[in-house]
């Protein structure tokens, strides 16, 4: 099972996404859990949790460096959502990202 | 008139004259000076070869003999030639191997090695790497001792296509009315030996004829010469920051050998290390005096991301150096000590950074902290050796800084800073200095050297007349105007200024100042410049011109008027506390009064304040009939008066604080009339579609707008994007002309000479244009990835807690760009997108009462970032109102934070 953390400020707007995420996942039967949170509970939380990879909402695309020094030792990709997939809250896509990260 | 090396002669003739051994301490006493500074001196001296000193303390100097003096030359230039190998460039044996393993090819190639280009971004160090390939030529023994090494920057006469040919060729007798003989060419000068031509790419297509011709038959002809041919065994090193695809394939089928220099961020961060090192040292050895650096400093100028390489790092090195020598001068200080903070900005943040080179941090710590050998490891100090040599003659910055404290007296002596020293610089001690400082890279791409060398002197000449400071950036875009300028009167094209009687009899000052720098032009550039050109020019200094010099002067009045007995006071009140002010004027209308009481009322305060009301006064009213007081006001009283009407607690508070900022009546009522069309028009019918458009302005239209065009045509669709070239002459047509166009076109930027804040459309300077990275904000800012009905098509359904999604989205769109426009930047589209998303989910979270993620330390947060907690917080009224929410602190802290974390790093010069 992978785990996909999703990161924005406040975990305000990403909670849509997610569930459309777990749509998209459930449709393929991909075994996964995803799930998001405020930056500032992402650190407790990649502590308790094995992340397999970490996605930035575009409006903390400044912290990027920040996660990525962070989670470096434990190898666990960073990448910024895309502006059009985060605009049109597109799940399929972003899952799509997320699984290619993992690759 | 050198009076810096005043105090060095009276050193050396007192050790000359007495002829015997000396230490600092008594020279000082003799000549009653500062310790300091004599010891200073003396080194310089013993640099030169003037003085021997002793081994052991005290240091004893005494006047050295012609002979000695030549042997102690001979010496350093020994030392020098090893210095300049190979060997000693940070990465030789690193990210430089493959390329000194070139170059070495090179060089060794028979007969005369191989002509060479070497590509490189600005500061990579292509002078220098093309110098080491001169050394090594003459180690190596492929060149005699004394061959030359000609350097030359092609972009020096780049103006003058002729001149630079006749430069590098040289000329024959007759070839052009002043040729009165023939003139030796560089080609000639570096016969035997290499020329090294800087920014080839800058040679225009008759000089690379000529430059292939000789690279391929090993002849050419200098300028005017039909019959015969010269012939020169000259190797030659080009260097380009070019990467055209052009450009690349007619140079690199002609030049044998391309050698490309990394960048910055491919070289090694040990690498990295050695420089910072390396360019902190060669201070010491300047200031002849120990730096300590505190370890965090040490850290940013590690990470961070210098826009010009090497050479950014250096000169940011430089100016830290030479402001911490300042204060360390000034302030008594006990060392020259240089803080994270004391770094500009860019390179502090390289401290957050970390980048992907976070595991070598530690590594680099541990290096520092073996370095130092010291108790406190949070600092680096580097020791002044003073076997270090130094082989330029000339003052350093920081004699110059000496020389200028040593001047001022006691009580004026805290205040100075390295601004004003290089504002007060007229003898040109600073030239050099500053020219490496500034940003180099832009400018040399754009203006020639003769034009920015005039530029700046007859800018410091207006300076001085009219007592008024023009910065880099203004100076640059007088600097392209000139360009154009000269270009059209060599060919005879005639410019009219259409007011000119008018302007010069505003600005009869800047018009005389004009007439001075026209007249120094002139003789520059042997042309005769017409009354018109000097117009523009008279534009360039009118201080009216620019809007940021409006602050303590009369402003736009402000009067609330309202029905009720305490509407309007109230409505008002809100407004000045939000802006802890106490302009405007508030008139309650009680139902029982009559109108035309009221209307005496307005008039009679409008007649008592008129000196105050001078450049107008906004009414602000709730209803449509009162705005019939404006016409019959203005009338009455002689003010020029604009009225709202349906005016919100929002429009008093817009209109106010624009209006405390100095913005013209008609900017701030176009503005009023925006927030209300935003706020109420959009519900009801939709705007028909217009083009999206950019302006481009400068005062003829022609000169750098067009350059501007060119630059910014290619990043566009034209299909969809119009780039509009416009004449700025004066700033109220100039707007009225745009807020014609704003009925056919959706206005997304205005790019120009003179900074315009029209409404909300962000202004980019000419230098943004011409830096790639604002440039490609531009075109994101123009392309048409609008996602906006995506987006409220994604949140329909899922948010629910709102009538309308459209107009929440359209409501927070409108927020974002206001938020930009007072927080005074710009935003990459890509972030705006995820901003518009937490605001939607934000309105939403408050609407459902759900629970607030605490910002962490908040009250320090908002303490430092009060104004810009205060911008948003104003901006977000507009939500709060329409949803009757509140939006707490710390929901407003995350909002700058994401506004402020994604600024775009824009140039500042």
């Amino acid at each position: 099972m992978k785990t996909i953390m999703l990161v924005c400020s406040a975990g305000m707007s990403t909670s849509l996404l997610v569930s459309k995420m777990q749509k998209a996942a459930a449709a393929e039967n991909y075994d996964s859990e995803i799930f998001a949170v405020g930056a500032s509970e992402a650190d407790s939380m990649l502590e308790s949790k094995p992340v397999d990879v970490l996605m930035l909402g575009p409006q903390v695309r400044f912290m990027k460096d920040e996660f990525e020094k962070k989670v470096a030792d434990k190898d666990i990709p960073v990448e910024v959502i895309n502006m059009q997939d985060y605009g049109m809250m597109n799940g399929e896509k972003v899952l799509a990202t997320a699984k290619t990260l993992l690759k | 008139m050198d009076n810096l090396g005043d105090r060095k002669n009276d050193i050396a003739n007192l050790l000359k004259n007495k002829g015997t051994v000396m230490n600092a301490t008594q020279i000082a006493d003799e000549l009653e000076c500062n310790r300091a500074n004599v010891s200073r001196y003396l080194n310089d001296l013993y640099k030169n070869g003037d003085v021997t000193k002793s081994e052991g303390r005290p240091v004893l100097y005494q006047w050295s003999s012609v002979e000695e003096k030549e042997i102690r030359q001979k010496k350093i230039n020994d030392k020098s030639v090893k210095e300049m190998s190979f060997k000693k460039l940070i990465g030789s044996d690193d990210s430089l191997k493959v390329m000194i393993q070139q170059a070495e090819a090179a060089i060794l190639y028979p007969p005369r090695g191989l002509h060479t280009i070497i590509f490189g971004e600005t500061g990579t160090g292509k002078s220098l790497f093309a110098e080491c390939m001169y050394q090594f030529a003459l180690e190596s023994e492929m060149v005699k001792g004394d061959a030359p090494f000609i350097r030359f920057n092609c972009a020096d006469y780049a103006n003058n296509p002729q001149l630079l040919f006749a430069h590098i060729f040289g000329v024959k007798k007759g070839a052009y009315t002043g040729a009165d003989q023939d003139k030796q060419g560089l080609m000639e000068k570096a016969d035997g030996g290499i020329l090294f031509l800087d920014e080839i790419h800058r040679l225009p297509p008759e000089g690379q004829e000529m430059l292939f011709t000789f690279i391929d038959k090993g002849f050419y002809r200098p300028l005017g010469e039909s019959s015969i041919t010269k012939e020169a065994s000259v190797q030659i090193i080009g260097a380009t920051t070019e990467t055209s695809e052009n450009f690349l394939s007619t140079f690199n089928r002609r030049i044998p050998m391309a050698i490309t220099l990394p960048p910055i961020s491919k070289r090694t961060i040990d690498e990295r290390y050695g420089m910072v090192m390396n360019f902190f040292e060669q201070e010491v050895g300047r200031l002849n005096q120990d730096i300590i650096v505190e370890r965090d400093a040490m850290l940013a100028l590690m990470l961070y991301e210098p826009e010009a390489n090497i050479g950014q790092i250096q000169r940011d090195i430089k100016v830290v150096c030479a402001k911490a020598f300042l204060y360390f001068r000034t302030h008594d200080a006990t060392s020259l000590y240089i803080r994270l903070k004391d770094l500009p900005l860019n390179v502090q943040k390289g401290r957050l950074e970390g980048k992907s080179k976070y595991k070598k941090i530690d590594v680099l710590m541990d290096r520092i902290a073996k370095r130092t050998n010291e108790k406190n490891t949070q600092v680096v100090t580097f020791k002044n050796n003073e076997t270090v040599e130094k082989n330029d003659q000339k003052p350093t910055v920081y004699e110059t800084i000496d020389k200028k404290v040593s001047e001022t007296d006691q009580q004026n002596l805290k205040s100075l800073n390295l601004k004003m020293l290089i504002d007060s610089d007229n003898k040109g001690y600073f030239k050099d200095y500053i020219e490496q400082l500034s940003g180099e890279g832009v400018r040399k791409e754009l203006l020639p050297d003769d034009v920015w060398a005039v530029t700046n002197e007859v800018y410091d000449l207006a300076q001085n007349k009219l007592g008024q400071k023009y910065n880099e950036s203004a100076r640059f875009a007088f600097g392209l105007h000139l360009v154009s300028a000269i270009e059209r009167i060599r060919k005879n094209v005639a410019i009219v200024h259409p007011d000119l009687n008018n302007l010069r009899q505003k600005n009869p000052k800047a018009f005389r100042v004009a007439l001075e720098m026209a007249d120094r032009i002139e003789h520059e550039f042997d042309i005769e410049i017409p009354l018109d050109e000097i117009g523009f020019i008279t534009m360039f200094l009118s201080t009216d011109l620019s809007e940021k010099k409006q602050q303590n002067e009369i402003k736009v009045g402000i009067i609330v008027l309202m029905h009720g007995a305490s509407t309007a006071s109230s409505m008002l009140q809100t407004a000045q506390e939000l802006l802890g002010t106490t302009k405007g004027k508030a008139i309650n209308m009680p139902l029982d009064v009559n109108v035309s009481e009221i209307y005496d009322q307005v008039r009679d305060y409008v007649l008592d304040s008129q000196e105050q009301l001078k450049k107008g006064l906004l009414l602000l009213t709730d209803m449509g009939s009162l705005t019939s007081f404006a016409s019959m006001l203005g009338e009455e009283t002689g003010i020029n008066i604009r009225a709202v009407s349906m005016t919100s607690t929002l429009v008093v508070l817009e209109s106010l604080r624009i209006a405390i900022a100095g913005r013209e009546l008609e900017d701030i009522y176009a503005n009023a009339q925006h927030i209300f069309e935003s706020s109420v028009k959009e519900q009801f019918f939709h705007m028909r579609p217009r083009k999206k458009a950019v302006i481009v302005a400068c005062f003829t239209g022609e000169g750098v707008a067009a350059r501007l065009y060119d630059r910014i045509v290619p990043i566009v669709n034209e299909d969809e994007v119009k780039v509009i070239r416009m004449q700025y002459l004066e700033k109220d047509a100039f707007k009225k002309h745009i807020n014609t166009l704003m009925r056919d076109y959706d206005v997304k930027a205005i790019v120009g000479t003179v900074e315009v804040s029209y409404q909300r459309v962000p202004f980019f300077s000419a230098l943004d244009i011409f830096n790639d990275e604002t440039l490609q904000v531009l075109q994101r800012m123009l392309s048409d990835s609008d996602l906006t009905q995506e987006t409220i098509t994604a949140l329909e359904g899922s948010i629910n807690s709102v009538n309308s999604v459209p107009d929440l989205i359209h409501t927070i769109q409108t927020m974002i760009i206001k938020i930009q426009s007072d927080l005074q930047i710009v935003l990459d589209p890509e972030i705006i997108v995820g901003i518009m998303m937490h605001l939607a989910f934000l309105v939403d979270s408050r609407l459902k009462d759900q629970p607030i993620k605490p910002f962490d330390n908040i009250q320090e947060y908002s303490a430092e970032k009060h104004l810009q907690m205060e911008i948003v917080k104003t901006a977000l009224i507009i939500v709060e109102k329409m949803y009757n929410i509140t939006i707490s602190d710390d929901e407003v802290a995350y909002i700058v934070q994401i506004f402020m974390g994604n600024t775009l790093n824009k140039i500042s010069v």
